[in-house]
């Protein structure tokens, strides 16, 4: 495969089919599947210990699957050895050779594939380009900082323009304003290239902002592979509503007259589940999104909302927005979030009652694992 | 305050044992008499012109040359090679490597060098530079080994990862990253193993003959037949060496940052 200068040379389309990775006798990824389309970005998301390193660096070749097949574009990519699998990948620590300079580590890819002379000078320059690093060729890896050398990384993993490109928390290691950057740009350049890209986080702001769609896993499963609206608003469980953005939960059985079964307060629940299916006998989760909460003395909430009492514990101003934290008499923790302009009157230990209208909530199943513990 | 001023008197006088002796045998070599005295009878460099104009004493010299540098190549390799076993073996393979690669330093070096004569009369590698080199490469090698799996333990195995993901096999690997990486541990390493075998005189009295001679076994040699002046001279040589080589090494690593540095601009 050797694309013209002109030719865009589109990422390929990957199949994850039932891939599982053991350490002993727990689960290291537990059957996973996903199928992910040539030119999507797509993010593994998860808490540490969920599996989305290992899925990664079973896709890389680092480690292999006990169990399932990778397709990369129909052809079987476990018994091809790491170095002939036409993959760019970023790494969280840069990973760069720190004995070539910046020229060195962005050809290599290229050296390694035979590409030399001016075809090579070409691409490299144009790479660097790319990453907004034009003028850095001659330089030493150890006088770049953190972000410029997460750029040429960058320009080292799509210099040969790989199928695959993998992301191991690229943007880990940079503060929040670099990441911030490079978020934009990385997304920038995998579009207009057409690149294939599975990345990994465990920063769910990164995933809801970079992805096309984004893997959430917990425990080596994965909980659900949705878009990052989809994932938003339409949670498949417990687990994927409390991990992607904040929520209020509330777990339990659903009474005959529609609220669940509560001690704190009324919490109404939608009749049917995200999913579209009835709610049954069986325990929930009723979710509803802090900035969808209001605040009112006790006892001034209208009748047909959902509301529950507590005590305000604590009120973080957080730029545009102010988050209020209240706990229930049972020692829940809520949270309603406000707009720093309109601010409610109330003080940190007044006793003060959310509500929301039962609409704003939606309702799902809890996770199988925690239902099973409970 | 108090142990401060112990440490350093202890300091001092353990320096003085050290650096007077050579001092001493080093400023013998200036003297215009015919005797090792000290404090040198006159100046001059009537001694060191005679050994540089001696054929048994440069020869002697050229021999500890070419077995030190060969010596240094054969610990270098052994040494690294085994310093990447170390690293990578899981298990007890690991503790082998590490165990094989100390032993030198370990064993009575009087065993030793029977052993390689033993082993090495029998192989035709006794009188000669080979021979000598092989057995000072093997009391080389744990200098590189240490300096090199010290190295290997700060590495960041990501690196070696990133230069598989991007298209290089294990070997190519090993030879376009991981070797280029440690080369300042190895060429350390090489460097200690050189001075070692440079002055080391038991195990090449063993293989040694009275046609093959390195400069210690020589020196050794003569004194025994009565000390000249002449043994003071090469004794300044062998120090300056020596000296010259240990300040490569301490100089390595600010050089690497220095040339890091300038061709940034």
């Amino acid at each position: 495969m050797s694309p013209t200068p002109t030719q865009r040379a589109p990422g390929a389309a990957l199949s994850i089919r039932s891939i599982t990775k053991r350490y002993g006798d727990a689960a290291a990824v537990d059957n996973v599947s996903l199928d992910i389309r040539a030119g999507e970005f797509v993010t593994l998301l998860g808490a540490s210990g969920s599996g989305k390193t290992t899925l990664l660096r079973i896709i890389a070749g680092f480690d292999d699957a006990d169990e399932g097949s990778l397709l990369v574009d129909g052809q079987e990519l476990r018994s091809v050895p790491v170095h002939r699998r036409d993959i760019g990948m970023v790494f969280q620590n840069y990973a760069l050779f720190p004995h070539l300079n910046v020229e060195q580590n962005v050809a290599y890819p290229l050296r390694m594939r035979g590409v030399s002379g001016v075809e090579r000078r070409r691409r490299v320059a144009e790479a660097l380009e790319a990453v907004q690093l034009p003028d850095f060729a001659r330089r030493r890896i150890t006088q770049l900082s953190g972000g410029q050398q997460q750029r040429v990384a960058l320009a080292r993993a799509i210099v040969s323009r790989p199928r695959l490109l993998l992301m191991d928390e690229p943007l880990g290691a940079l503060d929040r304003n670099l990441r911030d950057a490079l978020q934009l740009e990385i997304s920038r350049l995998s579009r207009e290239l057409g690149l294939t890209v599975v990345n990994v986080t465990h920063d769910q702001e990164e995933a809801l902002t970079m992805s096309d769609r984004i893997a959430l896993l917990d425990h080596g499963r994965l909980v659900q592979f949705a878009s990052p609206d989809e994932l938003y608003h339409r949670p498949a469980d417990d687990t994927a509503a409390s991990f992607v953005g904040e929520s209020n939960l509330f777990r339990g059985a659903i009474r005959e007259d529609g609220t669940l079964d509560l001690a704190d307060g009324i919490v109404f629940s939608p009749p049917l589940l995200v999913d579209g299916t009835p709610v049954g006998s069986e325990a929930v989760a009723v979710m509803v999104r802090p900035s969808l909460v209001t605040i009112v003395a006790p006892g001034r909430a209208p009748e047909a909302h959902s509301r529950v009492d507590g005590r305000v514990r604590g009120i973080v101003y957080a730029g545009d927005s102010r988050k209020i934290i209240v706990e229930t008499a049972s020692g829940v923790e809520l949270i309603a979030r406000e707009d720093a302009s309109h601010p409610t009157d109330i003080a940190v230990d007044t006793h003060v009652t959310l509500h929301w209208d039962p609409r704003a909530s939606i309702v799902t199943r809890l996770t199988a694992a925690l239902a099973a513990v409970k | 305050m108090n142990t401060g001023w112990t440490v350093r008197i202890l300091g001092v006088v353990i320096a003085i044992l050290l650096v007077v002796p050579t001092i001493v045998i080093c400023a013998t070599a200036f003297t215009s008499g015919s005797s090792v005295t000290f404090p040198p009878d006159g100046f001059s460099f009537r001694w060191i012109d005679e050994v540089l104009g001696d054929r048994r004493w440069m020869r002697a010299f050229g021999n500890s040359f070419a077995v030190g540098l060969l010596s240094a190549l054969f610990a270098m390799l052994a040494g690294t090679a085994l310093a990447l076993g170390a690293a990578r073996a899981k298990g007890a393979m690991a503790s082998v490597f590490t165990a094989v690669s100390v032993l030198p330093m370990i064993l009575p070096l009087v065993v030793g060098a029977i052993g390689f004569y033993l082993v090495y009369a029998r192989l035709g590698l006794t009188g000669n530079v080979l021979g000598l080199a092989l057995a000072h490469g093997v009391l080389g090698l744990p200098y590189v080994f240490v300096n090199v799996l010290a190295l290997l333990r700060t590495l960041d195995p990501r690196i070696e990862e990133a230069a598989r993901v991007h298209g290089a096999g294990q070997f190519v690997t090993l030879l376009t990253v991981t070797l280029p990486m440690i080369a300042p541990a190895t060429i350390v390493g090489g460097l200690l193993a050189f001075i070692s075998s440079w002055d080391e005189v038991v195990v090449a009295v063993f293989l040694s003959d009275a046609r093959f001679q390195t400069l210690p076994v020589l020196m050794y040699g003569q004194i025994r037949s009565g000390v000249e002046p002449s043994v003071s001279a090469v004794a300044l040589i062998v120090t300056v060496v020596t000296f010259a080589i240990a300040l490569i090494v301490f100089a390595i690593g600010p050089i690497r940052a220095r040339l890091a540095q300038r061709s940034s601009r």
